[in-house]
Order: C-alpha cells, then sequence, then structure tokens
C-alpha cells in the first residue's frame, strides 16, 4: 500500500470538522420536550438540598440516570406540602397511582457507548459538567442546558487524560 | 479513562484449526450478537453478504489424496493495518489496545478500505438493514445499526470490551483473562477459539502465539495480524 | 499447513471480485435488496433492564443447554450454559440463531382449520371440538386403532402421548426409531438386544475408524460430537487420536480426519468385514470379549474367513488390499480404537446389516461397552408416570396389528407402505405430534400423497411445516423458547443427562404446550382416556416425574467441570445419598442449574447391555445375513449399478450447521449453510471432475438432477472430493420452504430419494437412489 498523498493530520483535521458538523445537527435536531408538570428543580435542589441520585436513582451506578418512577415522588408527596399547582398534580397522581410520564431531554445517538457510573461514580464528575446547572432551575428546561456534542466529550478528556480512542466510546 | 495503564494490553485471537471442525457456530454468533442483518437469497449470490466472521475453504491436492481445510475468518486486526492508510475521514483507526476500529457515523462509504485490506475482510452496507417480520426483535442493545452507505468490520465484539473495562473499573482492578471474549470465541463449541492478552506473556493466546504450530494469513506482506492460526497435526 | 498468497487471492477471488466491481455499480437500485416484509430494526431503549434465563435448547435433538438475555422483554441473544455437560458454554449455529425462532414471520398464530380447500383461522374451541369429535365418534364406532400419532418427541412428551393412546385405544404410536430425534441403534438391537442409541467414547480412544458422513455433521449431538473430537485431538494426555475416515466424499468429516478412504458407496459393510477377516486371519482379536461375552461368534468367523479375503474386498469396495491390511492391523493393536457407524442409514442394499458388520468390528477387538468404545447410555431415573385407566374398547383397539409392526421396527418406510395402500386398516386420524412426516419421508410428490390418505390430517407444528401446509387442522404449539420441557440425553462418555427446558418468553401468540393439548383431547373423547391426565400443566408432570431422580440420590445438578471428579468419586464409594434436603430445594436448583446428570459409566452392568435370548453379545443376526441363503443382496454388494439411464450414484450428506433442524427456516442458518463447498441460499449438486468434463459441464452450470422419484434444479459444483460415480447433494434441516425466507432448498435433494433419509445418522439416501445429471 503506498499512502496516499494526503497527510494523516489533514485527513483527522477533516474527519473532526465533518464529526464536529455531524454533532452540532444532532444538538439542534434535539427534540424540544414539554414536561407533563412544571418540575422545579430549584426547590428540590437548592431548597431541599436533595441530592440528583435521590431522584435520578441509577445517575451514581447505572448505564442511564433514569427518570423518576411514582413511588420516589410518593416518598414525600402523599399530601400537599406546598400551595403550587405543580406539586397538586403530583400528588393526584399519587393518589391516583399514575405514572407521571416524565420526557428525556437528554439522548445519545445509538452508536455511542456511555454509562453514568464510569463518569459519575468512578471519574467523580460533578453533574454540572454536562447537564449545568439544573439545580437552579424553577421550571423544567426545553432542551439541554450544556450541548452534548463531541467536541466537549473530547476535551473534558482530553484534560482528564482519558482515553480519545474511537471505539472506547464508539459502537 | 485516566485510571487504565495505557496500551497494557494488545488484544488477539489465536484459532486451533486441530479443534475446529467447521461447524460456523462462530459465524452465526457474530451475526446475531453484531445485528447484522440476513442477507437477502439475491444479495449473497452477489456476494454482498455481510460475515465479519466467515469460513473459506482450501482445497490442496488431488483425488484421493485431496485434503479440504476450512478456515474460520475474522478481522485479522492487522497492527499495520493497510485499510486505515487509505481512509480518507479518519474512519478507521488503530486504537491503543491494538483493535482497528470503524466509526460508522465518520465513514462516507468510498469502499478505499475494502480494496485496500489484502484480506478482504471489510464489508459495505449495499442494503438498508432490514429484518424480516418481527426478527428485529432480537437486535443486541449493545451494537449499534448500521445504516445503508457505511463500511463495517468485525470489532473483536469491542462493545464487550467496553463493558469489560467498565466492569473492572468499577472493582478497581484490571480486565482478567476471559472476562473479555468476541462471540465467537465465547459461542465455539470445541474452545478451538482462545482470545486475550498477545502482550501478556502468561496468558494463552500469547502461549498459542508462540507455538510450532502457529501461523498466520499473508505474513509476508508484513500487516502484522493479531489473528494467529494452529495448524494441525502433531507437535 | 502453508497458505501462500497465491491460494489465497484464489480463495478470495469471488469476494475480491465483488469488491473490486462495486463502485461501478455504486447509485443502481439492487433489486429485490430485502423480503417485502422487512422492516428497519429498532434497538431496546438504553438502560433498558436485562435478565438471564437458564433453558435448555430445543433447536435440534442435541439437547445444549442454554441462557436467554432478555432486555426490555426481549430475547437479544442466546448463549451456552457453561455448566452443561453437553456443551459447557459453546453452542452451534442452530442454537445461536435460536434468537429467532419465536420472532418468526412463518410462526402459525393460531389454531388453523380447512375449510374449502384453504387452511384458515380458528378458536381453540373450535379447533379441539372437531379433532375430540371425531376422535370419540370413531372410539364409539370401534375404531380406535384407525387413529395414528406420528411422535417426534422424547421424554415425558412421548410418555404423555403414550398414554394418550393406551387410554384411547391404539397400538400405533408411530417413531418408536428412526424419525427426527435421537435414536435406538439397530444394530446394537440386533446383536445386543437392548432399545438403545449408541454413545461413542471418542474421547478416551486411540484410534477412530468412521463410516460414512454421520460422526461430525450428522451425529444427534452436533455440539457433543464436536466436543468429543476437540478433546481427543488436543484435550489429553495420552496423545493426539488418529482418525480414518470411510466414506464416497470428502465431507467435512472426512476432512478432519487423518486419512480419508474414498470407498464405493454401498460396499461399507463389505469393508468393515474384510477387517474384521484380517483381524481373526491374524489372531488380533479380543479373546477375552468374545470368549466370556460372544455368542455365535464361531459361525461368523468361519463366513469371514472363507468370504472376506483382502483381495476380493479390495476389488470390491475399490480400496487398495494395502490398505485393507495395514488399517485392520492398525485397529486392532490401537487399543482403545472404535469404529463409528453401527447406526448405518447409508447406502447400500441392506443398511442394517453395514450397522452390524461396523458393530462387529466394535466386538471383535472389544470395544463395546468398554473404555473408549461404544457404551449404551442408561435412561434417566424418571418416576414412571401413572399407568393409565383401560376399559374394553381401549384394549380391543390396542390389540388391532400397529403400523409399524413389532416395537416399531418398521420406521417411516412401514407407514408409508400402509398408508399407500398395503396396510390391513385405513388410517382415519393422523396425529403429526412434534414431527413433519412428510418432510421426514423425503417431502416429495409420493410422501404428499401418502399423508394425503388420512381424512384428518392434524399437525402440532409451530411453523407452517410441509405436514402443517397439507393438514386439515393445526394446532401449534410454542416453540422451544416458550415452553416447559423435559431433554433427556447422555454425553459421548454414556452419562446420562436431563436438560431442563423452562419458558425464556411469554407465548408470542395464540398456541398451547402440544402436550397439553393432547391431554385436553383425550379428556374430551370418549372413554379412561380423560383419566389419565389428572394434571393441569406440563410443568407438574415433570415435577412427578423428577421426583425419580432425587430419590435415587444419583449424580448431581450441573456443575463446574471440577465438581465432576468429585460426584464420579462419590459415587464409585457408594454415595448415593442426595445432598438435598427436600424434593422442593432440588427443583429449585434443577431450573436454576439447568439440568441433572450422573457423570459414572459403569462398565460392570452387563445384564443392562447385554438382553439377547443368550445374555451374550450375539454374533449370529450379522452371520446370518451373510449367508448365501439370505439373499442375492447378502454381503452387502450394493454397488451392482442402477436402473438404466441413471448412471450416477446419488450420495445426500448431511450439513454440519444445519443438521437435526426442528425450528421454521431460520435466515442466519440459511445464510451459513454450503459455506464449506463456496455455496450459499442454493441447492447444488457435486460431481467428480472427470463426471462433469463427460457431462460437458462446467463449475457454476446450471442442472436438472433427476432419479425415478423426480427432478430438481441444482447449480453444478465441480468438487474433486467426490468419487467417480457419485453425485453428492447436500440434505438439509426440515420444513418447508418459508414465505418470506427461504428460495432454494438443500432439503430439495431429499426428494429424488423418495423415503426417509433426513434422519440423524443419516449418510446418505437410503438403498438404490441412481440420478442423472443435465443442463437445465
Amino acid at each position: 500500500m503506498s499512502p496516499r498523498p494526503t497527510g494523516r493530520r489533514r485527513r483527522a483535521d477533516l474527519g473532526r470538522l465533518l464529526a464536529g458538523l455531524i454533532s452540532a445537527a444532532l444538538a439542534a435536531c434535539t427534540a424540544e420536550a414539554g414536561q407533563p408538570i412544571a418540575y422545579n428543580h430549584q426547590v428540590h435542589v437548592k431548597g431541599l438540598e436533595i441530592a440528583c441520585e435521590y431522584c435520578h436513582e441509577s445517575s451514581r451506578h447505572g448505564e442511564i440516570a433514569g427518570l423518576p418512577g411514582l413511588a420516589v415522588c410518593a416518598g414525600c408527596h402523599q399530601d400537599a406540602n406546598g400551595t403550587s399547582p405543580g406539586e397538586r398534580a403530583v400528588v393526584e397522581a399519587v393518589r391516583a397511582g399514575k405514572e407521571i410520564p416524565w420526557m428525556r431531554i437528554y439522548e445519545l445517538p445509538r452508536h455511542v457507548y456511555f454509562t453514568h457510573r464510569r463518569h459519575v461514580e468512578l471519574a467523580r464528575i460533578a453533574c454540572e459538567r454536562c447537564h449545568g446547572e439544573m439545580g437552579a432551575q424553577s421550571t423544567p428546561p426545553r432542551r439541554p442546558l450544556v450541548a452534548l456534542t463531541m467536541a466537549a466529550c473530547l476535551q473534558c478528556h482530553r484534560e482528564r487524560g482519558a482515553s480519545q480512542d474511537c471505539d472506547a466510546c464508539h459502537r | 479513562m485516566s485510571e487504565r495503564a495505557k496500551g497494557s494490553q494488545r488484544w488477539g485471537m489465536v484459532v486451533d484449526l486441530d479443534r475446529c471442525t467447521g461447524c460456523q457456530a462462530c459465524v452465526t454468533a457474530c451475526q446475531v450478537e453484531n445485528n447484522i442483518p440476513p442477507p437477502s437469497p439475491e444479495a449473497a449470490a452477489r456476494g454482498r453478504a455481510i460475515r465479519w466472521m466467515d469460513l473459506v475453504p482450501y482445497q490442496e491436492g488431488e483425488y484421493p489424496h485431496l485434503k479440504l481445510r476450512l478456515v474460520p475468518r475474522p478481522c485479522m486486526q492487522c497492527d499495520n493495518p493497510p485499510c486505515i492508510k487509505v481512509c480518507p475521514v479518519g474512519a478507521t483507526t488503530k486504537g491503543e489496545d491494538g483493535i482497528v476500529a470503524q466509526i460508522y457515523a465518520r465513514c462516507i462509504g468510498c469502499r478505499y478500505c475494502t480494496t485496500a485490506c489484502p484480506y478482504t475482510l471489510r464489508y459495505f452496507n449495499w442494503y438498508e438493514p432490514r429484518w424480516p417480520g418481527d426478527l428485529g426483535q432480537a437486535l443486541n442493545p449493545d451494537v449499534s445499526i448500521r445504516p445503508k452507505g457505511v463500511v463495517e468490520k468485525c470489532t473483536f465484539c469491542h462493545h464487550r470490551l467496553q463493558k469489560a473495562r467498565d466492569r473492572a473499573a468499577a472493582e478497581g482492578r484490571p480486565i482478567l483473562e476471559g472476562e473479555y471474549l468476541p462471540a465467537c470465541a465465547e459461542a465455539c463449541p470445541t474452545r478451538a477459539i482462545a482470545f486475550g492478552d498477545l502482550d501478556d506473556p502468561g496468558s494463552e493466546v500469547a502461549r498459542e502465539a508462540r507455538s510450532p504450530r502457529a501461523f498466520r494469513l499473508l505474513e509476508d506482506l508484513g500487516t502484522e495480524p493479531k489473528v494467529y492460526y494452529l495448524r494441525e497435526g502433531e507437535a | 499447513m502453508t497458505l501462500g498468497r497465491r491460494d489465497f487471492v484464489k480463495g478470495m477471488q469471488a469476494a475480491a471480485m465483488a469488491t473490486a466491481c462495486a463502485p461501478l455499480l455504486a447509485g443502481c437500485r439492487p433489486p429485490g435488496s430485502a423480503p417485502p416484509d422487512a422492516r428497519p430494526g429498532v434497538l431496546p431503549p438504553r438502560g433498558a433492564p436485562e435478565s438471564w434465563v437458564v433453558s435448555t435448547c430445543g433447536a435440534c435433538p442435541g439437547g445444549c443447554g442454554i441462557r436467554a438475555r432478555l432486555v426490555a422483554g426481549r430475547l437479544v441473544g442466546i448463549s451456552g450454559n457453561p455448566l452443561h455437560p453437553i456443551n459447557r458454554g459453546g453452542l452451534c449455529s442452530l442454537g445461536l440463531a435460536g434468537v429467532h425462532a419465536a420472532y418468526h414471520p412463518d410462526r402459525v398464530r393460531g389454531p388453523l382449520l380447512r375449510s374449502a380447500g384453504e387452511l384458515r383461522s380458528a378458536s381453540w374451541e373450535e379447533a379441539l371440538a372437531l379433532v375430540a369429535g371425531r376422535l370419540r365418534d370413531l372410539r364409539q364406532r370401534g375404531l380406535s386403532h384407525t387413529v395414528a400419532l406420528v411422535d417426534g418427541t422424547r421424554g415425558l412428551s412421548r410418555q404423555v402421548a403414550g398414554q394418550f393412546l393406551a387410554a384411547y385405544g391404539s397400538p400405533n404410536h408411530l417413531g418408536g426409531r428412526s424419525w427426527n430425534d435421537i435414536q435406538a441403534t439397530p444394530a446394537v438391537s440386533a446383536m445386543q438386544g437392548v432399545d438403545a442409541a449408541s454413545a461413542y467414547d471418542l474421547e478416551n480412544a486411540r484410534f477412530i475408524m468412521a463410516f460414512g458422513s454421520g460422526w461430525l455433521e450428522g451425529a444427534w449431538s452436533p455440539v457433543g460430537a464436536a466436543r468429543a473430537y476437540a478433546l481427543a485431538r488436543r484435550g489429553r494426555k495420552s496423545g493426539r487420536v488418529q482418525v480414518v475416515h470411510v466414506e464416497s466424499r470428502l465431507s467435512v468429516s472426512a476432512a478432519h480426519a487423518d486419512e480419508w478412504i474414498p470407498i464405493q458407496p454401498g460396499t461399507e459393510a463389505v469393508f468393515a468385514l474384510g477387517l474384521v477377516h484380517m483381524v481373526l486371519r491374524e489372531g488380533l482379536e479380543n479373546r477375552d470379549f468374545i470368549d466370556q461375552w460372544g455368542h455365535g461368534f464361531e459361525w461368523l468367523r468361519a463366513l469371514v474367513l472363507r468370504d472376506y479375503h483382502p483381495d476380493a474386498v479390495s476389488e470390491r469396495t475399490g480400496v487398495p488390499v494395502a490398505t485393507v491390511v495395514r488399517l485392520a492391523r492398525r485397529f486392532a493393536s490401537s487399543r482403545p480404537a472404535v469404529a463409528v457407524g453401527d447406526d448405518w442409514n447409508g447406502p447400500g442394499a441392506q443398511p442394517l446389516q453395514t450397522g452390524m458388520a461396523i458393530h462387529a468390528l466394535n466386538a471383535v477387538v472389544g470395544a463395546v461397552n468398554a473404555r473408549g468404545g461404544v457404551l449404551t447410555p442408561p435412561p434417566v431415573p424418571f418416576d414412571a408416570l401413572p399407568t393409565p385407566p383401560s376399559d374394553e374398547r381401549g384394549a380391543r383397539g390396542r390389540g388391532a396389528p400397529a403400523i409399524e409392526g413389532e416395537r416399531g421396527r418398521g420406521g417411516p418406510a412401514a407407514l408409508q407402505a400402509w398408508l399407500e395402500g398395503q396396510g390391513s386398516y385405513p388410517v382415519n386420524v393422523l396425529l403429526a405430534f412434534g414431527s413433519d412426516p412428510v418432510s421426514l419421508l423425503g417431502g416429495g410428490q409420493r410422501a404428499r400423497a401418502a399423508l394425503r390418505k388420512p381424512p384428518l390430517l392434524v399437525s402440532f407444528s409451530s411453523f407452517l411445516d410441509d405436514t402443517a401446509r397439507q393438514a386439515d387442522v393445526v394446532l401449534p404449539d410454542h416453540v422451544y423458547l416458550e415452553r416447559w420441557q423435559d431433554d433427556p440425553t447422555f454425553t459421548s462418555r454414556g452419562f446420562p443427562v436431563l436438560g431442563l427446558r423452562q419458558p425464556v418468553l411469554p407465548p408470542r401468540h395464540d398456541t398451547r404446550h402440544a402436550a397439553e393439548v393432547l391431554a385436553e383431547l383425550g379428556r374430551r373423547s370418549d372413554g379412561p382416556a380423560g383419566e389419565a391426565f389428572p394434571w393441569r400443566d406440563f410443568r407438574e408432570v415433570m415435577r412427578l416425574a423428577v421426583r425419580g431422580i432425587h430419590r435415587s440420590g444419583r449424580g448431581a445438578l450441573f456443575d463446574v467441570p471440577e465438581a465432576e471428579a468429585w460426584v464420579e468419586t462419590m459415587e464409585r464409594n457408594g454415595w448415593r445419598a442426595s445432598r438435598f434436603d427436600s424434593f422442593e430445594e432440588f427443583w429449585t436448583g434443577l431450573v436454576s442449574r439447568g439440568g441433572w446428570w450422573d457423570p459414572v459409566y459403569d462398565f460392570g452392568e452387563r445384564g443392562r447391555v447385554l438382553r439377547t435370548p443368550s445374555g451374550r453379545f450375539d454374533f449370529g443376526p450379522l452371520a446370518r445375513s451373510l449367508e448365501p441363503s439370505a439373499g442375492a443382496e447378502g454381503g452387502g454388494s450394493g454397488a451392482a449399478g442402477g436402473p438404466a439411464g441413471y448412471p450416477l450414484q446419488l450420495h445426500l450428506y448431511p450439513l454440519l450447521a444445519a443438521f437435526g433442524d426442528r425450528q421454521g427456516p431460520l435466515p442466519l442458518v440459511q445464510d451459513v449453510l454450503g459455506r464449506e463447498m463456496e455455496q450459499s441460499w442454493e441447492l447444488w449438486v457435486e460431481l467428480s471432475p472427470p463426471d462433469a468434463r463427460a457431462l460437458r459441464l462446467g463449475d457454476g452450470a446450471r442442472v436438472i438432477v433427476e432419479s425415478d422419484q423426480g427432478g430438481v434444479e441444482a447449480r453444478l459444483k465441480v468438487y474433486p472430493g467426490v468419487r467417480p460415480g457419485v453425485a453428492a447433494m447436500p440434505m438439509g434441516p426440515g420444513g418447508a420452504p418459508g414465505r418470506a425466507l427461504r428460495r432454494a432448498l438443500p432439503e430439495q435433494a431429499a426428494a429424488l430419494a423418495g423415503l426417509a433419509v433426513r434422519l440423524p445418522g443419516a449418510g446418505s439416501a437410503l438403498p438404490g437412489t441412481w440420478v442423472r445429471i443435465r443442463e437445465a
């Protein structure tokens, strides 16, 4: 095989450019989601100092962080603690035993391998690094606060000396 | 990740032809594991069936002293892979543990690599991936579905490596021998396919690769395959 | 082995051509790229819950242990159960492709009834009422014996079928032997008086003389056979086994032998007897075995010494005299040596005689019921199911002449002949229970016509197989991944094994467990058959029978290989106490580990393995068949030549990847069929280069292969590994062409032979199928 005239570096740059474009396109395409109940992260996280993993139960040990099931809400909301219409809706759902259909707004493409365990439990990366100041949000964000781009992944991997192999994350 | 000692493993495979019966369990194991859509008869007739692991027959000699050898053949995972040198978009790379990866999202389908591979072990997706009836229910969630128009190849089931790495890291230990096996090695009824770290001198693959029975395909090309074969017979 | 670049490139040619031409074709829309009902795949959601279920494969009779991987309730992978002693974590192509069995588009989705010539959907109530009504009516008219059941099951399902027929009143429990399951070896039945399948202790043999292509490709447990082979080659300290293979085609088995003997097909018995001749003439026989356990030996000795001189043998078989002499010496001097093929079902006028000749070869060197020889595995110690009640009608029905004759000796051929009018009464109802009789009889016109004779043909198939297609009622069973079932088998060392099958998926369609349906039919038909089934479901039947194993205190639950030696030591020292306090504990272990086995073979049980009238190993039946008075076919000639105009002898061989398939056509299995011959998705026929030249046909030509049974189209493969004068064709899995999935089928070849050829152990077509080949 004779080496092709194009140098390795230039090819890699082109590849990165392309990948960047794709990531940007993906981020733009992420569907804006309206949550069924206007959940207030600020009250729970900043006000009551409830840890993220209290509701996102598998965020430390699972592949995905998970959205809270009704049982989690029911732990505190058997009866109304306040007066907000959002809480009223939660209490109604708890009483009716009806799961709340929370919408995921973070979705990775299927050709990316990612686990929360690796990043949260082992590498001790703060949730905010990828998810932004969720704890400061008084209404549910309609799109990710921090865009999940491959560039962002790679920057962090570079900073922390983590693998930059393509197949460490792609599948 | 940072806790893993870099370059500490070089994954390789040793196929013992004296154990192999040619049953092709490895071929089917690979196709199920890696979400390879079943080819249509037409696709198969045109040589467009995708078989990351394939059984290749070789005939030698003349009747009645004819020999038939059946050789299971995955990607050779060359240490010096001709395929990555020709990729114009960096869609195929060799990782730090030696696996030649294919990044489908980057591939533009030019097929330079399929031509460059001297073993013809890279496959182009000529068709939209489709499954008859409900067969798509059986797809493996660990492996992505490749779109029409990209090239794919054997990955040594590296999605299994990703999981094994995570498990080992969570338990604060290195990956154990046998903890990470590609689907073909796991399925082989005769244990003809050994898999492991060629750089660990005590591993089964490293020992077998030093066997006097060991050889590699097209060794003189200098591709340095990490797939070894053990020939049949004594010694 | 050295593969030069040139050889390699040659091997790659087809693939390379396709690749090289690829850019030229870009942009062209490929025709028919996927079946019409194909859909894009959708992965289960990320992070969906995952679980594993231990069970037993049911794709073929092999009985391997499996672990099913479920994600979000979908079956997404099957791997081998590492604890199961048959497969120890390995699995074959069929078993792995089994993930598609449950989701197969050709499954029967609910009961079907034929009306106005077409099968239409019906309710279970409607379908059961129709069949039960017919059964009741026949019984009341004293015609219960005209109900026949073709049984492709084993273990407790077979016992339930037996109970049903006994209580209902019919002697016709067909499939006593030679259907699609592990079979009793006829030669062993004749010479040892035991109706049991043979186990070949290849792992401990030093020399293997294999007859026919059965031992790797056609073994009832392909994984078990492959593991035994690998262990004998590379897995033991005593050195690498030597293998000689006798067959008219360089099959996969032959390719794995150290020496291939391309024999004239049909003369295998002559060759085996030629070896016996040399062993006896040189005094190399095992006197201990013959003196202590032999019967009728002198009779055989006289005949063999008189008629099977190496010169005569060489002339008839085409094997050089020096080879006969050398192999006989080698066979007798490498102890233990074993001859494989006593379950002969290949070419030759008298398959039983060939099997007996091979079995006699084992006996003269003492390789019967001995380490490294042919073993007779003991049965799994189930508790017997309660004897069904009987009434006068039932007793009368049971007393009628049986279609298959005494102990089912007639096999499938007897059923075909009976249906064609040779029987003493017509069959009014035929129940195809876990079997596909049309395809087992070759799938051709003749088989179809014969199976159209019974006024009511009922199939229990999960797939629209050949029989279901022409059935009047289809009562679809679950697939093996959806049901409870026992799977009694044995290892190559003769250890009995009970694999436990439990559902890994809920039933996907409106199907029911076939044994439960049969019980329901029994309850609805008149008479005591209703009382024969006091249980609710099949799991309860299993729990009843398994109590016997628990009580016996023998063996152990599946465990890591290291535990095997421990259990064996315990038993050798007389420990028989179960290590489980309660039955519930035993049952739970059985379900979670996948089964039970007894890793001990008692070589001292002569009474169990020799049940002839003399209590000895009887050489008499073989001697009798060799007497000139036994007819022109005595001596297993069989190479006499075919009918005028059919110059080629047809050799049908099993395909390793698909042998014994019980499922519908799984596309991934289709894809691997024939790769060893560089074929795919198409039927092919192999001819030697001189025969192809004589016909002026080249590799890849489209040809018609014709016998007096009909013709099929195939692609010609010129293969120097076929003996000149022989046309070799693969026989494939059972079942009919799938609607969407399958096109050309290897089993079409079986139709040429016109008679049961798709049987475990079948090396090739039954007696005398001759063909001619012409350009299509």
